[in-house]
């Protein structure tokens, strides 16, 4: 045997040695996978039409204003500051550098201009970096607005800007019994948000008066019934509540201009229901009975008392406020109550069948069933949540009302839904309170267990994204979703066998759909717009496993 | 991560020189029996057989080591030793998936016991056997993101990101199989021979250790298990110093 021989068994050692070793690589079908969650607080704000019969959709899409004092903490739920509502979600969430607590909260103000809807405006007050909140904004449709309101969009004539005597009125309608008038005295100069003179011919005017008789006009109520911050005379109140007799959404463009000034007050009178309440006296209004009559900042959402009415009889035999306006904006006739009732009010809901979780409506209600507020979980108020036998539920925040009660709807601000009520109870003293809900025959429920990543398209990496997922039951109403706060790209819940679901998400300025049945079998998700996946059902567990994904911009 | 274990599998290694590949043959047995050595078959030793001892330090890629080797017969000695590969391999190889600073250990130690047999008296080709027990046999890879990656809009820094730990351990007992090339102890003082073979490994395990952002992928250890389970095969390519005693 010679050196080419040894050197011929040393090179067939090392090529068996290495073929055999070599044939698998060791990162072989590996997908690196990243958490994405390094943002705090995710808030779902979502805008829907208020008048939940309109066919009309609100804009696939459209910008906000974040501000107030934290609002250079707020970001996109998927990073970034373009706050872009995409098909009524805004994902919101708070920087890294947050650091919400009860005793230290971030307070930012939302506010929307959608194109044919009333102005919107929302105060957020935020105690927790880890729990996700959802939060719905009604817009009220100017050619549809929601039953118990009014809405006028009247062109009268200016000359240089100033105003013959004008008279501008919203009419009673089906759902609506009262009216109002705004009147503008002859030689009034229209004026901009600066105080400049405004020259122009044409006097466009939409007025939308929010009647207490309904509850969706009542949901629609700017900012809700316990603004954050309330100014009186000087001083900033916390711990709000307020008791409305009505409000009005008043806007004027002078040419294109918007107005926002007058160089004499405007007078606005608006009739009170004839079932409204005076919670001082827990009887029906009566005449010279005071209300106290405040705006609001739409793009702050801060509150600021102006002046008091008192209660008369106007010309139609109804109740009726009068008060003046220097000024344009959201106009409120609220009784307040400042930091009311120091005792909490702790719910607990009782559901004859077990392990049923319905999507039911439960809000709190006047004696004459004046929608006050809704259920208030995770420091939000939600008007649609879903409930389940033993849910416990405290409402910190409770109005210094005499009697309530608690009401539960079915649907969505439908009175003739009701399915459940308590007594009437005083919230203050009251202390807690557990209502009993008797619901028909459940559907055949099945687990969902949801994976949803973004797959880097150049990279072998996945980003298990934090994200809100929007589930929609496709013979549902549009108004109805299920609204799941993916984590860490999981999320575990329960939905109708059998049933055809939208699956949606926004995330990283997309937004990304698929559908499909979640049944007893595996499945693959149709690809309809960027989301794609499939679903493996476990017997045992009774469990659909659905993978989602959807392409993602890695750099 | 291929590399990772090629350089596992290649380790360090050496070269020697000065090896005269003619005085590798055995010597004929009546060259012994001249030399008036122990003759009595009886007593089980072969005429002219002389147990003959060296000391070996070896290096390779399995590391570097020692082994004492005895002559049992003419054609069979056993060599008793242990061997380290102590290797640290920065940035060895890299993630096309994140840019990272990589740490790569790799720490093997046995103890081994071989025989060599050679079966032709003209020619040094021995056949080597035997097992090794691999007190530690382990490699680590110590991976951390160097910048900020960035997933859609959600920028990750590397202290948000973590690192990632991955180890493999072959810890265990290890059968070997090879050849040798040239005479296994030197007809002098000092002679160099070639050691071509493989331990069988046990099958490795894995482990993945992951922080931060990159914590999930704990979760891929059982495919990374699945795929390095053929990574068995230590190819052993070592050169021999004897020293004879």
């Amino acid at each position: 045997m010679n050196f080419k021989h040894y050197f011929a068994i040393l090179v067939t050692f090392c090529a068996v040695a290495l073929v055999l070793d070599g044939c698998k690589k060791p990162t072989d079908n590996i997908t690196w996978s990243v958490n994405t969650d390094v943002y705090k607080s995710p808030i779902l704000v979502r805008f829907v039409n208020a008048n939940s019969k309109s066919t009309t959709a609100l804009p696939t899409s459209f910008s906000v204003e974040i501000s107030g004092q934290n609002a250079d903490q707020v970001i996109m739920g998927s990073g970034g500051t373009d706050f872009e509502v995409m098909n009524g979600f805004l994902p919101l969430a708070l920087a890294e550098t947050a650091t919400p607590s009860p005793q230290n909260p971030v307070v930012f103000n939302v506010y929307a201009n959608i194109p044919g809807f009333a102005p919107i405006s929302q105060t957020f007050i935020v105690t927790s970096d880890t729990t996700a909140v959802d939060h719905t904004l009604l817009a009220v449709e100017y050619a549809n607005p929601p039953d118990g309101t009014s809405v006028v969009d009247a062109h009268t004539s200016l000359t240089n800007g100033i105003a013959p005597a004008t008279t501008i009125s919203t009419s009673t309608t089906a759902t609506m019994t009262e009216t109002s008038n705004i009147s503008i005295a002859d030689g009034t100069q229209m004026m901009d948000v600066s105080g400049n003179v405004i020259n122009a011919g044409d006097l466009e005017s939409k007025v939308v008066h929010f009647g207490t008789g309904t509850e969706s006009s009542m949901l629609s109520f700017p900012g809700g019934f316990n603004p954050v911050d309330v100014s009186r005379g000087g001083q900033s109140f916390h711990d709000v509540t307020f008791k409305t007799g009505g409000f009005l959404s008043i806007k004027m463009f002078a040419g294109s201009t918007e107005v926002k000034n007058f160089s004499k007050p405007i007078t606005v009178q608006a009739e009170l229901n004839n079932n409204l309440i005076n919670p001082e006296t827990n009887q029906p209004v009566q005449v010279g009975d005071t209300i106290p009559i405040w705006s609001m900042n739409e793009q702050t959402g801060q509150w600021k008392y102006e002046s008091t009415a008192t209660a008369a009889i106007d010309g139609n035999g109804k109740m009726v406020v009068q008060f003046q306006a220097v000024h344009l904006s959201c106009w409120n006739i609220d009784w307040w109550f400042y930091n009311p009732c120091r005792n909490v009010l702790r719910v607990t809901v009782h559901i004859t069948i077990p392990n049923f979780r319905p999507q039911y409506e439960l809000v709190l209600v006047d004696a004459n069933g004046q929608y006050l507020g809704g259920l208030y979980t995770d420091n939000t108020w939600a008007t649609v949540v879903t409930l389940y036998d033993g849910l416990t539920t405290v409402i910190p925040v409770v109005p210094d009302i005499g009697l309530v009660r608690l009401v539960v709807y079915t649907r969505r601000g439908d009175p003739s839904s009701i399915i459940a009520q308590t007594a009437l109870f005083n919230p203050c003293t009251q202390g807690a309170i557990t209502i009993t809900i008797a619901p028909p025959g459940p559907p055949q429920l099945i687990n969902v267990h949801l994976n949803v990543t973004g797959k880097c398209t150049n990279k072998r990496v996945i980003a298990n994204v934090s994200a809100w997922v929007f589930i929609h039951k496709n013979s549902d109403p549009w108004w109805n979703w299920n609204i799941i706060y993916v984590r860490r790209g999981q999320a575990d819940f329960k939905l109708e066998q059998g049933v055809s679901y939208s699956v949606e998400t926004y995330y990283g300025g997309g937004y990304y759909v698929t559908s499909g049945v979640f049944d007893k079998n595996d499945m693959n998700f149709p690809t309809e717009h960027g989301l794609f996946g499939n679903a493996t059902y476990n017997a045992a567990t009774n469990t659909v496993t659905a993978n989602l994904s959807f392409n993602l911009n890695c750099r | 991560m291929k590399h990772m274990i090629l350089v596992l599998l290649i380790g360090s290694s050496f070269i020697a020189k000065g090896q005269d590949i003619k005085d590798s043959a055995i010597p004929p047995l009546q060259a012994s029996q001249n030399q008036g050595t122990k003759t009595n078959i009886q007593g089980g030793v072969m005429p002219g057989f002389k147990h003959k001892t060296a000391f070996t330090v070896f290096a390779g890629t399995q590391g570097f080591g020692a082994d004492i080797r005895y002559g049992v017969l003419p054609k069979l000695s056993l060599r008793l030793g242990a061997g380290v590969t102590p290797v640290n391999a920065p940035n060895a190889f890299q993630l096309n998936d994140f840019n990272s600073a990589i740490g790569l250990k790799v720490n093997f130690t046995n103890a081994h016991l071989l025989a060599d047999f050679q079966p032709f008296h003209t020619s040094g080709l021995r056949l080597v056997f035997g097992a090794g027990y691999f007190i530690k046999a382990r490699t680590d890879a110590d991976i951390t993101p160097k910048q900020s990656e960035q997933y859609g809009n959600v920028t990750l820094t590397p202290d948000q990101l973590g690192n990632l730990k991955i180890s493999a351990s072959w810890q265990g007992i290890a059968p070997y199989l090879g050849l040798g090339l040239f005479r296994v102890f030197p007809r002098r003082i000092f002679n160099i021979n070639i050691d071509l073979g493989t331990y069988y490994l046990t099958a490795p395990k894995t482990t993945i250790i992951a922080t931060g952002a990159l914590q999930p992928n704990e979760q891929n250890n059982d495919q990374l298990q699945q795929n390095m389970s053929s990574y068995r095969w230590l190819p052993v390519l070592q050169f021999n110093f004897n020293f004879k005693l």
